[in-house]
């Protein structure tokens, strides 16, 4: 670490022998901070802005960033993205998904004891009873575990 | 929905049909039997309770730790309805205070079941809704806190 003057940009430097996980996850954790999340679309690579995001999503061991008219592949796991994104209000909502709070129209009753939120895309996401509790606690301010 | 939501939901319900099964009886007596005073034990005041009870044993059919389909819900919901039925006319048929052998008192009965089973529905639906009217006003308190603590 190396204190540098005001006017100097602030920058991070990874030296490492291969990109391992760990050294992707570092990298995720540096920009989810400065705002933003790698994402791949048609074999591109897309710096998506944490704000843009609706939820996340993990279907059949892939995890997907989906803003309002795109969906973007990630190679982060969303237990990854949980503790990271906690401070941009994003929150677990189901096993499978990360949703952004921000994002959020209204929440609404549906079937069997669940609930599901309205975005502000239109799109309907399921909050599963067993995230209610966190749900609520969050609502109120305290998004610890 | 894990065993203790199930639970905490059953004896939600279970309060919620003892006194539509109270109001019931009420009716049920006023048009089968008009005038007629009832003369009963201290014990039989707790009927409400059993026959509640009772009615919430088939309900076990809608528990399921893994995530149901609105169709399975449904399904489940109408088999759950039928057991219900049976419960109150099994009760019908061996209870001395009802006269199971009018067929009105049957139909009454049954129809009173099913308006139970309806308004517990509804009931449960609108404690639903006002719970998640309540979550999305504090949701949009947090968005403008977040909105406000960007600005600033």
């Amino acid at each position: 670490m190396t204190k540098i003057e005001r006017g100097e940009p602030e920058r991070v430097e990874i030296f490492c022998h291969a990109l391992s996980d760990e050294v992707r996850e570092i990298v995720a954790f540096v920009k989810s901070r400065r705002g933003q999340l790698t994402g791949t679309l048609d074999d591109r690579q897309y710096e998506v802005p944490v704000t843009d995001i609706f939820y996340i999503e993990s279907v059949d061991n892939k995890v997907f960033l989906y803003t309002k008219d795109k969906v973007y592949e990630t190679k982060q796991k969303i237990y990854e993205f949980e503790s990271m994104l906690q401070e941009k209000y994003f929150l677990r909502v189901s096993k499978s998904m990360l949703l952004n709070l921000m994002k959020v129209e209204a929440i609404k009753p549906a079937l069997n004891g669940r609930f599901s939120a309205v975005l502000r895309s239109g799109e309907q996401v399921i909050i599963t009873r067993k995230y209610v509790p966190a749900l609520k606690r969050a609502l109120k301010g305290d998004f610890g575990a | 929905m894990s065993l203790k939501e199930f639970i905490e939901k059953r004896v939600k319900l279970f309060f919620i049909l003892s006194v539509m099964i109270l109001i019931a009886q009420a009716i049920i007596g006023t048009i089968a039997a008009p005038g007629k005073s009832l003369h009963i034990r201290y014990i039989d005041l707790l009927s409400p309770l059993y026959m509640a009870g009772l009615c919430i044993l088939p309900t076990v059919v809608t528990y399921s730790r893994k995530k149901l389909t609105a169709k399975q819900m449904l399904v489940r919901h109408a088999i759950q309805l039928v057991l219900i039925e049976g419960v109150m006319m099994l009760i019908a048929f061996t209870s001395d205070a009802i006269d199971s052998s009018r067929p009105a008192v049957l139909l009454l009965i049954g129809g009173a079941v099913l308006l139970i089973y309806v308004l517990a529905v509804l009931f449960l639906w609108l404690g639903q809704v006002s719970e998640s009217k309540k979550m999305t006003a504090q949701l949009h308190q947090l968005q403008q806190n977040a909105e406000r603590n960007e600005t600033d």
